[in-house]
């Protein structure tokens, strides 16, 4: 059983993006405000979420930000959709800050269907891939990682990275062009270590991208946030 | 906002060509169109371009069929492809991101959809 969450503030919409999706093996559940879904993750992270960008009190670029800065929903596929006449910039941000694909509205039923579909797919055919990869490669740019042998290879020369900063390295990676805090760095990464503080995380950060020298720059600072590994 | 992207567009009805011509070239981009599959397969023999915008009904061949055709081949497996698509055809659709389509976009279409879906496109192909 799948759990489809949407979080739309207008009833009618939330009705019909219910209809046009649910189907066997589907269960949709509908949030009419960021709090209500918010609090309906402590018992159970849906397998989809459908996000109104325009929800009254929390924008949806924040909402996007909260729930790519949390682990648990940081992979989470998010399709978002957006209304307002005024939204260009939304919409592409949408996507930098971690949407999967985006809407706008007026939309076509049966696109609709569709993208949700193609990015519930997707998302399997992803988490099945994670999980048979044994001896996975990371190919980035000009950077091989071998994972299992945890060699890091930039423009045809090693580099070579302490265990935390490999750790670091894939962890960004693998979350690229989403935001990631701190925090969030503290407890993937460092395992919640209780010694180390987000100064930690900030030095590391800085001795990553020296080590990796121009691609360095690829790791950005988010101010008030974190980093994101934008590509 | 000049851009030095190329994109090829393959597309049959001459009033959608002409728009979208117009409107990648307004966003900077160089735009090469054609009519039909086997001279857009001509054209990506002379040049491999940054996106292919290709038409899922075209006189010659289905949309579906050059999509696989452009994923097995190596010099155009890696070029991102976003498929125009009318509703009827919309089932067809799914298939193809399966064979490897980027994105599609449905006609008649929205121009910030548009340009944005290109764009989107574009920007999570940069390297």
């Amino acid at each position: 059983m799948i759990t489809i969450a949407i979080l739309e503030d207008d009833p009618d919409m939330a009705d019909l993006m219910g209809s046009l999706i649910s189907g066997d093996g589907r269960k949709v559940v509908t949030f009419s405000t960021a709090g209500k879904f918010l609090d309906s993750l402590d018992k159970k992270i849906p397998d989809f979420l459908v996000l109104d960008m325009n929800l009254p009190g929390i924008s949806g670029k924040d909402l996007l930000r909260v729930l790519r800065g949390n682990p648990r929903t940081s992979r989470l596929p998010i399709l978002s959709v957006s209304g307002s006449m005024r939204e260009i910039s939304d919409v592409v941000s949408g996507l930098d800050l971690g949407a999967d694909d985006y809407l706008r509205k007026p939309f076509d039923n049966r696109e609709f269907r569709i993208r949700v579909d193609s990015l519930l797919a997707r998302s399997r055919r992803q988490s099945a891939a994670s999980e048979t990869a044994a001896d996975e490669e990371i190919a980035v740019g000009p950077l091989r990682i071998s994972l299992d042998s945890r060699v890091v290879i930039l423009e045809k020369r090693a580099v070579n990275l302490a265990p935390l900063e490999f750790e670091l390295l894939i962890y960004l990676l693998r979350q690229r062009n989403r935001v990631i805090s701190r925090h969030t760095l503290l407890e993937n990464v460092w395992k919640g270590d209780p010694v180390m503080s987000t100064r930690a995380v900030d030095k590391r950060v800085e001795i990553l991208r020296s080590k990796l020298g121009k691609f360095g720059s690829h790791i950005e600072t988010v101010f008030g946030i974190g980093y994101v590994f934008k590509l | 906002m000049k851009s030095n992207k190329r994109i090829l567009v393959i597309e049959d009805e001459a009033d959608y060509r002409s728009i979208v011509s117009q409107l990648l070239e307004k966003e900077g981009f160089a735009a090469v169109s054609v009519e039909t599959a086997s001279e857009g397969i001509a054209e990506l023999a002379k040049r491999i371009p940054d996106l292919i915008i290709l038409d899922i009904g075209l006189p010659d061949a289905s949309g579906l069929d050059v999509c696989r055709r452009l994923r097995s081949d190596p010099g155009t497996a890696g070029v991102p492809i976003i498929l125009f698509t009318v509703r009827s055809e919309l089932g067809q659709v799914s298939q193809a991101l399966e064979y490897g389509a980027t994105d599609y976009i449905l006609k008649p279409f929205d121009i910030r959809t548009f340009v944005e879906r290109v764009k989107a496109v574009l920007k999570s192909e940069d390297r």
